[in-house]
């Protein structure tokens, strides 16, 4: 036994039930218990390069990437990035921890990764100058203060990655960033996303090192007041369409509504919200991952856009069975276009 | 046939319906025996499997630790950081220390727990090995159900971030007075994190474990770590980590850092010897008690054959009566164990942590894991007690009674070949090399040889005084010798293991007497100073002159100990400043002999004209003159040295041969160390410096005010000073604690082998009824009978105890002179209290004679007439 | 010298009270030798403990030499018996762990007298164990216990001697001897001897035969 599975299995179980019986201090669920953090509001444009930083006001935030790649006999890969903030309030203070998640999946295998730190350790964070995003040697690094151009590093034993990222246009999701995840807008982030990033680099699975070149995707999100906790699963998909063309659509479940949201972007900086009731996306098939059932084929018909597309995974094992699991994955279309993108399967359905 | 069987065996059994003593002996020696057997079964294999399990649990597990650079008291933050960034995973920031509560000492261990949570895909199959920290598909930790998910932050920032939460398991909060909720006081007055008490399967050690930053606030370490451990080291890591590291820490590899495990070895043997003791002790009980049921039985045994049961019939019926016995011995065996296990093991387990440095809590398991066990043995207890007998008791004649054996189950000649075989071995070791094994063979030898004696001894005592003509003037004493004399058949078993016990006793009491002192001369020697101080350079700077200037202060110097190889050996060197007072606080005086005791083989002959101070005098000038080194005992058996020889070692990379000047005691120290001029040694290790003092204060009285004068005015904390007269004081409670489990189990040993006498005397009383009737009837009182047996019972035991003393000596000299010292390299002097010895013997005498008071005269007291009409 | 007043004796079983004697009364002269004789289970034994002061009536008196037995402490008891009593057994209950000499000199050693004195050697001379003085009671016959235990039983020179069936486990040639041996010896001390026996032979040797039947004595 190693000593994490030891720890894991015995000890941090003990520990983190131990704790459970100290009277716990929950996750906000609403904005009126988030007095202590910031509030996700509208009339807040957001503005850069400010809003790369830390929002250390809030409680929780993330810097996504994902990448669609081929190889030069055009197989298929799909990396991913995510470092996330969450912050819990003691008192006055509020504490921070960092944990990040890495994946990198080719048509027969997934690999995925994640760590974990606390802020004040000193090997986790985000700084501005220059813009870095870093959990141990897991290093995503900007230029200047953006993190856009820039370069991703992250490097674990059974797979590992070294990519350029070019630079990219900014788009703001929602209205000027403040994206509801509720029909109330009670629920919702700060949100903005970088749909046209060119990626070069290598890969290194399977005891080989492979030269890739494909597209990436940044998603930059934070809030304090974005989710109900236990009542809450999205899907997230994010497409592109052709060289010019990005669609983005996540639908949240709650336990009262589902909000259905859908952006077309195009690289003039263009972009158009897509009315709910011009989608219709639904599920075609579903594999289980740990006693749930993630629908990982998809149809999507988007009349007004003339999209009529059935999505598929490059590889259907791409569940990430990390302390809170989740799909996520490289999909592929066939229909009116075919892109290449990456759906993302949360929670409960 | 069966159902003849049946009968035959329900019919021998209800003889125990109405003798139920005998039922009750029988029972208690079984259980007894096997309880005390498994007790120390249990205790060593939760101590084995502590020690095997140690690569599982915190700390415990590292492949190595990043410690500070000699010179230094911890590592700084930045290193930790630093290689995390660089992509070394596998390693952990620990803090850890003693902290003072308002009761004494506890230690205090902080890690950050979030990396422990980092885990990452396996290599495939055709790539070599896979990393640790791993996914797997069976891995139940993948179990989403495992984790209260979406809470996982809450819980771990309320043990990672203020106010925190302190970690304890029972075993250690039971033995620190820690309850669960309590916030316990420290000495400043600040508290720690609120005690939330883990069960010992959890994995915790002897320590309080919360986060490192808790920790670093209350060891006074900000920004600083005492170790980082490396839990996994790759090739890479660990170019990494040299790299990295090399100006602030040494890589240390675990397995340096595991303390002997031979130790341990000897700690459970000797917990297991006495078990097996009390075993054997429990199983002489048993033996009696059952030979006079055999005794009773006989009428009803001939009455079946006569009836037309077989042999074979009886022996089944019998073997199933032992089959219940062994059943029912083995229940109240596994009870007794259990309960006497859990009453010891957090205290042996405590101690094991103090001594041989292994972090895990002593885990008892579950009772039933132990049940196969507790049968085995209680089966083999029951055999080695019954099953001769019972066989008698099935195959003899119909119309002949029992007669007592005559081959005597001890031979005087075979006692006399072990004791014989036993000398030779200790006495001439020309003939048969010294080693443990030997001086195992020597001690069990003695014991056996010695123990066998008891009865011949008994009979020959009895017969001598029977023969005295003038006896037949004491016609009550005449009969009462005589009697003994014939008697001596039953009552030596008895005897012979409570000579064991005593015997065992006497041992076990002389050698803890003897290490207890040699002990305590060794923190003496060692710890001689009454304050340490670590500090940096700047308080140095400051701190000694003021010290040197203190009217409290008698002595201050830079204290040297470092790490250095002896003939390409780890060893530790000390350098001694030439200083007079110096000269006169060293071991020099402390240590009584330059050398090692005359008639050692290893070392030659040193008289005691090497005390005189003319001689200490000439070996402080030629040590400070580098005309050679001092080294310590333990330096001088491994390499076989005396004064004169020559030795290798190598300084910081510098070589020297030099001269050994002269050897003082380590008090059974297994660490190499050797003195060296202090001047010489900083010209050869330029770069070491010292930020020790030692200090000797005057008055032990002053240490505290001086403490508390130096604190406030050069803002020391806990972390700057150490206080020997604390450490010695716990050092020897840990001792006290280590040998308090020994003592207990040879005590209920005692008492054990006690009840065992009282037994055989009280069930040859019930034999010898009918002969007590007599002598009553032909005019004896009941009194007189009474003091007549009493005067038996004293008489043998104190024959007993007289055998006892010495061969309890004999044991405990064998032990210690030829199974530690060759074993482990231990030597010490005996330490012989008549007054602690005869309180045993004379404390084991008055209670078998209370114990036996009133039953033997209420026995001397049952109906004449009865008796005097039972058949022969 | 032996007087009987008003004796009652009686055992309790687990569920009835049996009656041995009820008011049982006589006298026994000095000097005399009285078989006593009855079915099984009549009593005599018990008699004989009676008068021996190892069991003791539920009332009545015994007085043993114008000494009342019935009222004596354990300790008085035990020095009047080693001081008038002598007793035979049955099963001979001769002390394992002493020689046949030891044996007869126990009692008289318990008095104070003298191991051996003229009287002794007389007496081991008409019982013919001169050659077994030596010789421990498991390597002594039947009848050469018994006849160890009647030497001891008359070592001391007892007014009274209680002997209860002591041919019961001999030989009917060596029961003979042993009471040829018997009466020789309480001659020469002139001891009073109440004997108990089924044998109308062995009651022959004595002076008179009393019946013990349903508690009563009949003389």
């Amino acid at each position: 036994m190693q000593l994490c599975q030891h720890i894991s299995s015995t000890l941090l179980c003990t520990i983190l039930f131990t704790c459970l019986s100290v009277n716990a201090k929950p996750l906000p669920t609403n904005s009126s218990e988030n007095a202590e953090f910031s509030i996700v509001e509208p009339g807040h444009p957001i503005t850069f390069p400010f809003d790369h930083r830390l929002h250390p006001g809030f409680q929780s935030e993330w810097w996504y990437i994902t990448a669609n790649l081929q190889d030069e006999d055009n197989n298929q890969y799909g990396i991913q990035f995510t470092l996330f903030s969450s912050a819990s309030l003691t008192g006055n203070t509020k504490q921070r921890i960092f944990f990040a998640h890495a994946a990198l999946t080719t048509t027969d295998n997934f690999y995925h990764a994640e760590r974990y730190a606390r802020s004040d350790m000193g090997h986790a964070g985000v700084e501005y100058q220059p813009w870095q995003a870093y959990l141990d040697h897991w290093q995503f690094t900007g230029t200047e203060q953006q993190p856009l151009p820039g370069k991703l590093q992250v490097s674990e034993p059974a797979f590992a990655y070294q990519l350029k990222l070019s630079d990219s246009d900014y788009f703001l999701q929602g209205d000027q960033g403040f994206s509801p995840k509720n029909n109330d807008a009670s629920l919702a982030s700060y949100y903005y996303s970088a749909p046209f990033i060119e990626v070069s680099g290598n890969i290194h699975v399977e005891g080989k090192s492979i030269a890739v070149r494909g597209k990436a995707w940044l998603d930059r999100e934070w809030s304090s007041n974005f989710i109900e906790i236990d009542k809450i699963g999205w899907d997230w998909l994010s497409l592109h369409l052709d060289q010019d063309t990005a669609l983005m659509l996540y639908r949240v479940r709650s336990n009262r509504e589902i909000l259905l949201y859908g952006r077309i972007m195009h690289r003039d900086g263009r972009q158009t919200t897509i009315a709910p009731t011009d989608i219709n996306w639904r599920a075609v098939a579903s594999q289980r991952f740990s006693g749930k059932d993630y629908p990982i084929e998809w149809r999507l018909e988007i009349p007004s856009q003339q999209i009529t597309l059935d999505i598929q995974p490059i590889n259907n094992n791409q569940f990430l069975n990390t302390r809170v699991p989740y799909w996520e994955g490289a999909v592929i279309t066939k229909g009116s276009h075919e892109a290449q993108g990456y759906l993302e399967l949360f929670g409960e359905r | 046939m069966l159902n003849r069987i049946l009968i035959l065996g329900v019919t021998l059994l209800s003889h125990y319906r109405r003798h139920p003593a005998q039922a009750i002996f029988l029972l208690s020696g079984l259980s007894l025996g096997v309880a005390m057997l498994l007790t120390t079964l249990i205790i060593s294999s939760a101590a084995r499997q502590a020690f095997t399990d140690t690569q599982q649990t915190l700390g415990g597990q590292a492949v190595a630790h990043l410690l500070p650079k000699h010179s230094q008291n911890s590592l700084p933050e930045q290193l930790y950081r630093d290689l995390r960034l660089k992509g070394v995973s596998h390693i952990m920031p620990i803090a850890e220390g003693r902290i003072k509560t308002e009761k004494g000492f506890m230690q205090i261990r902080g890690l950050d727990l979030f990396p422990l949570l980092n885990r990452s895909s396996n290599r495939l199959p055709n790539q070599t090995g896979s990393e640790p920290d791993s996914y797997s598909d069976n891995d139940p930790d993948n179990s989403p159900d495992n984790y209260p998910d979406n809470d996982l932050n809450n819980y771990l920032f309320q043990f990672s971030f203020p106010p925190y939460l302190a970690l304890v398991s029972e075993s250690y909060a039971q033995l620190q007075g820690l309850k669960n909720g309590q916030q316990p006081r420290l000495a400043d007055t600040s508290t720690l994190p609120e005690v939330r008490i883990l069960k010992d399967s959890a994995g915790l050690g002897y320590f309080i474990l919360c986060d490192i930053r808790c920790a670093q606030k209350h060891l006074g370490l900000t920004q600083r770590l005492t170790s980082i451990l490396i839990t996994h080291l790759s090739p890479t890591d660990k170019a990494l980590i040299k790299q990295l590291s090399e100006q602030h820490a040494d890589l240390v590899m675990a397995d340096k850092s595991i303390k002997n495990p031979a130790f341990t070895d000897a700690f459970l043997l000797n917990l297991q010897a006495i078990g097996l003791l009390a075993f054997l002790v429990g199983c002489f009980i048993a033996f009696n008690a059952v030979s006079f049921s055999v005794l009773q039985r006989q009428q009803t045994v001939k009455q079946m054959r006569l009836s037309g049961a077989t042999a074979n019939e009886i022996v089944i019926a019998l073997l199933f009566e032992l089959s219940c016995w062994a059943l029912l011995a083995s229940i109240v065996g596994s009870i007794i164990a259990w309960l006497l296990s859990t009453l010891l093991l957090p205290g042996i387990g405590f101690t094991l942590e103090r001594l041989f440095f292994n972090e895990n809590i002593l885990i008892l398991g579950r009772i039933q894991d132990w049940w196969g066990q507790a049968i085995t043995l209680s089966l083999a207890a029951t055999i080695i007690a019954t099953l001769l007998p019972l066989i008698r008791l099935a195959r003899q004649p119909p119309m002949t009674s029992i007669t007592e054996s005559s081959t005597r189950p001890y031979s005087l000649l075979l006692s006399l070949t072990l004791l014989g075989l036993g000398s030779i071995m200790a006495f001439y070791p020309s003939l048969i090399k010294p080693s443990q094994w030997s001086g195992l063979v020597i001690t069990a030898s003695w014991f056996i040889g010695g123990a066998l004696l008891v009865p011949s001894i008994l009979t020959r005592f009895y017969q001598l005084f029977c023969k005295f003509k003038g006896l037949l003037r004491y016609p009550a004493l005449h009969w009462m010798l005589n009697d003994s004399r014939l008697d001596q058949q039953r009552q030596g078993i008895a005897m012979t293991a409570f000579c064991i016990a005593i015997a065992a006793c006497i041992a076990v009491l002389i050698m803890v007497s003897s290490f207890r002192q040699a002990f305590t001369d060794y923190l003496d020697v060692t710890l001689p100073e009454s304050l340490y101080l670590t500090l940096d350079q700047n308080q140095i700077k400051d701190i000694k002159p003021f010290l040197s200037g203190h009217p409290d202060v008698e002595l201050v110097y830079p204290f040297f100990m470092s790490n250095a190889l002896i003939n390409q050996q780890p060893g530790l060197v000390r350098g001694l400043t030439n200083d007079s007072q110096r000269q006169s606080s060293f071991i020099l005086e402390q240590y009584s002999v330059l050398g090692i005791h005359s008639g050692d083989t290893v070392s030659g002959d040193i008289t005691s004209s090497t005390k005189s101070s003319e001689a200490y005098n000439e070996l402080w000038r030629k040590l400070h003159q580098r005309k050679g080194i001092i080294v310590n005992q333990a330096l001088a058996l491994n390499y076989k040295l005396k004064p004169g020889d020559r030795l290798s070692i190598v300084i910081n990379n510098h070589p020297i041969n030099t001269e050994v000047l002269g050897i003082y005691f380590s008090y059974g120290s297994l660490v190499d160390v050797f003195a060296i001029d202090q001047q010489w040694l900083m010209e050869l290790w330029p770069q070491l410096q010292t930020n020790r003092l030692g200090v000797f204060i005057k008055d032990d009285s002053r240490i505290s005010p001086l403490l508390t004068e130096l604190t406030n005015r050069f803002q020391l904390n806990t972390h700057h000073y150490v206080l020997p007269g604390s450490i010695k004081q716990l050092a020897l409670s840990v001792f006290q604690r280590t040998f308090h489990a020994t003592q207990l189990l040879s005590v209920t040993i005692l008492l054990i082998a006690a009840i065992g006498v009282y037994c055989a005397s009280y069930t040859a009383q019930l034999e010898k009824q009918i002969q007590y009737r007599l002598v009553h009837i032909l005019g004896l009182s009941s009194r007189k009978i009474a003091c007549m047996a009493l005067l038996q019972l004293f008489i043998n035991a104190s024959l007993t105890c007289m055998l006892a003393l010495p061969l309890g000596i004999l044991v405990a000299w064998a032990s210690t002179k030829i199974v530690l010292r060759y074993a482990f390299g231990w030597y010490f002097d005996l330490i012989i209290d008549p007054l602690q010895l005869s309180l045993i013997l004379f404390s084991s005498i008055a209670i078998l004679l209370a114990g036996a008071l009133l039953p033997f005269y209420l026995n001397t007291k049952r109906h004449s007439a009865k008796y005097l009409t039972a058949q022969g | 010298m032996i007087t009987a007043r008003n004796i009652c004796k009686e055992y309790c079983d687990a569920s009835e009270k049996i009656v041995i004697f009820d008011n049982l009364n006589f006298t026994i002269h000095s000097g005399e030798t009285i078989a006593l004789m009855g079915q099984s289970g009549a009593g005599k034994s018990t008699l004989l403990h009676l008068l021996g002061g190892f069991d003791k009536p539920e009332s009545g008196h015994i007085e043993i030499n114008s000494q009342s037995i019935s009222s004596m402490s354990d300790a008085r008891l035990s020095r009047f018996r080693r001081q008038f009593l002598g007793m035979v057994f049955q099963q001979y209950n001769l002390i394992p762990s002493l020689t046949a000499r030891d044996n007869i000199s126990f009692v008289r050693r318990l008095n104070g007298l003298p191991a051996e004195d003229e009287f002794t050697r007389e007496l081991v001379h008409a019982l013919q164990l001169q050659d077994r003085l030596d010789h421990y009671p498991s390597q002594l016959s039947g009848g050469e216990q018994q006849r160890v235990a009647i030497a001891r039983a008359i070592a001391t020179q007892p007014l009274l001697i209680l002997a209860d069936e002591p041919t019961g486990n001999l030989d009917e040639q060596t029961a003979a001897q042993v009471m040829t041996m018997l009466m020789r010896a309480v001659a020469l001390q002139q001891s009073t001897l109440l004997l108990v026996t089924h044998s109308p032979t062995t009651a022959s040797y004595l002076d008179k035969t009393w019946r013990l039947e349903q508690g009563q004595l009949l003389c």
